[in-house]
């Protein structure tokens, strides 16, 4: 069981950003018709998203939600030792994202900045990974940042996952000092790597032909745009998920019911209220954001926490949380958390112009 | 079960009439076997028999008869 135990860190603040580009599910009528976009508002619980503006990148969206953390909390940069950077998106294919979020926040140099490659479950990892390399290191500080802009990786007429996709970015302040213990169980099974896949632009094929073709979905679709096998995902999500969250609370002696919220994925909503009975959790401390955020990926449990505590302060609350899908990769963690150190979701319209590339200018 | 209560309980999985689908129906001429009907049968399995129906599986059903197979 690849399970974790980190004492002596503690959650010291979590904001999150989307893009200011509000994306209502009515305003795809005129592409997929009246009926199927109601249909598809009614089965998933989505009922608008934000879209990552042009020039946006998912660094874009995680930097300005890391610049909202460090105003509202004063930590000082200079004490930042860590720095994990989540996203599937990257700036560039290469250097590291990661290393030129360091430049643009000014973070020290003296700060180990590392991208962690996964989705839907990279929230759970990228804490995890900051955990361990601060217990293991002299670090007093970590930053775990995390962006995403997957709408830019689906074919417009794609209906069943254009509607779907939000952007957003989070970031969370981890700060050395004794508290709860904060667990975490991982897990990956690569066997259904197929399960989601944009098989274009990697180095396993990297300029394919742009042909469209037509997906086992029925969808017509190029290498170049993201699939998803929908049912497969589903069977995933209300199996393997519920039945790893169980092994959590077997293993750290807990029941869904020891804990204040317990936030999952916001996949869908129709997956929500089947995880949810399975791991028999008290449905009014589940709470949802996807009806207006949509599915942004690992940005959607440090998402939702804002949105519901951003405003609401309740304390410092037990929370269970868990991440789920593209690997297939999944995990959960708990930690308590001062509601007081959740900010607000904002929006941002904020682009680093700069890092675009000229012709003959580099 | 026997072959009856199988056919009601596909019926109310997919909220179509009992008496018009017969093990022989093909899934393909079912309008309300659509992407949700498909979910809904992995919801069934998991919580009526225990069995994990994964996408490939859902994939190969044909007919009504290769569902009511698996209610086992």
């Amino acid at each position: 069981m690849a399970f974790f135990t980190n004492k002596g860190i503690q959650i010291a603040g979590i904001a999150a950003a989307v893009p200011d580009n509000f994306v209502p599910a009515s305003s795809f009528q005129e592409r997929f018709g009246e009926e199927a976009v109601q249909k598809f508002s009614e089965s998933t619980g989505i009922r608008s998203i934000y879209n990552a503006l042009p020039d946006q990148t998912a660094s874009d969206l995680a930097y300005a939600a890391a610049e909202e953390l460090f105003r509202r909390t004063g930590a000082d940069k200079e004490k930042i030792g860590v720095m994990v950077f989540v996203t599937q998106s990257p700036d560039y294919r290469r250097p590291s994202s990661a290393c030129v979020l360091q430049k643009r926040l000014g973070l020290p140099v003296d700060c180990a900045c590392v991208e962690v490659e996964l989705g839907c479950s990279g929230f759970v990892y990228g804490m995890q990974t900051a955990l361990s390399l601060m217990a293991s290191g002299d670090a007093e500080y970590g930053l775990v940042m995390i962006g995403e802009t997957a709408s830019k990786l689906v074919d417009p007429m794609d209906k069943s996952i254009v509607m779907m996709y939000g952007d957003g970015g989070a970031a969370v302040l981890l700060k050395k000092e004794d508290g709860g213990v904060i667990r975490t169980l991982l897990k990956s099974d690569g066997s259904r790597y197929k399960a989601i896949v944009l098989p274009a632009g990697g180095f396993r094929d990297m300029n394919p032909g742009h042909e469209r073709f037509v997906c086992s979905d029925g969808i017509e679709r190029s290498l170049y745009d993201i699939f998803m096998d929908g049912t497969s995902v589903f069977s995933f999500s209300i199996t393997d998920v519920p039945q790893t969250i169980r092994e959590y609370l077997e293993k750290t002696e807990t029941a869904a019911d020891d804990y204040d919220v317990i936030v999952l994925h916001q996949a869908n909503q129709f997956m929500l209220k089947q995880i949810v009975k399975r791991i028999k959790a008290p449905k009014e401390r589940v709470p949802v954001s996807l009806d207006r955020y949509g599915n942004t990926g690992g940005i959607s449990i440090p998402l939702t926490l804002c949105d519901k505590y951003g405003t609401e302060k309740a304390g410092t609350v037990r929370a269970l949380m868990s991440g789920f899908g593209i690997g297939l990769s999944w995990g959960v963690f708990s930690a308590a958390i001062d509601t007081e150190r959740v900010y607000p979701v904002i929006q941002t319209n904020h682009c680093y112009t700069e890092g675009r590339f000229e012709p003959g200018k580099y | 079960m026997n072959i009856n209560e199988k056919i009601a309980l596909f019926a109310e999985t997919l909220d179509v009439e009992a008496d018009s689908v017969s093990a022989e129906t093909v899934l393909a001429d079912l309008p309300e076997y659509d992407s949700m009907a498909k979910l809904s049968l992995i919801v069934m399995f998991d919580e009526q028999f225990g069995k994990k129906v994964d996408g490939e599986t859902v994939k190969g059903f044909q007919t009504v008869g290769d569902i009511l197979d698996l209610m086992d």
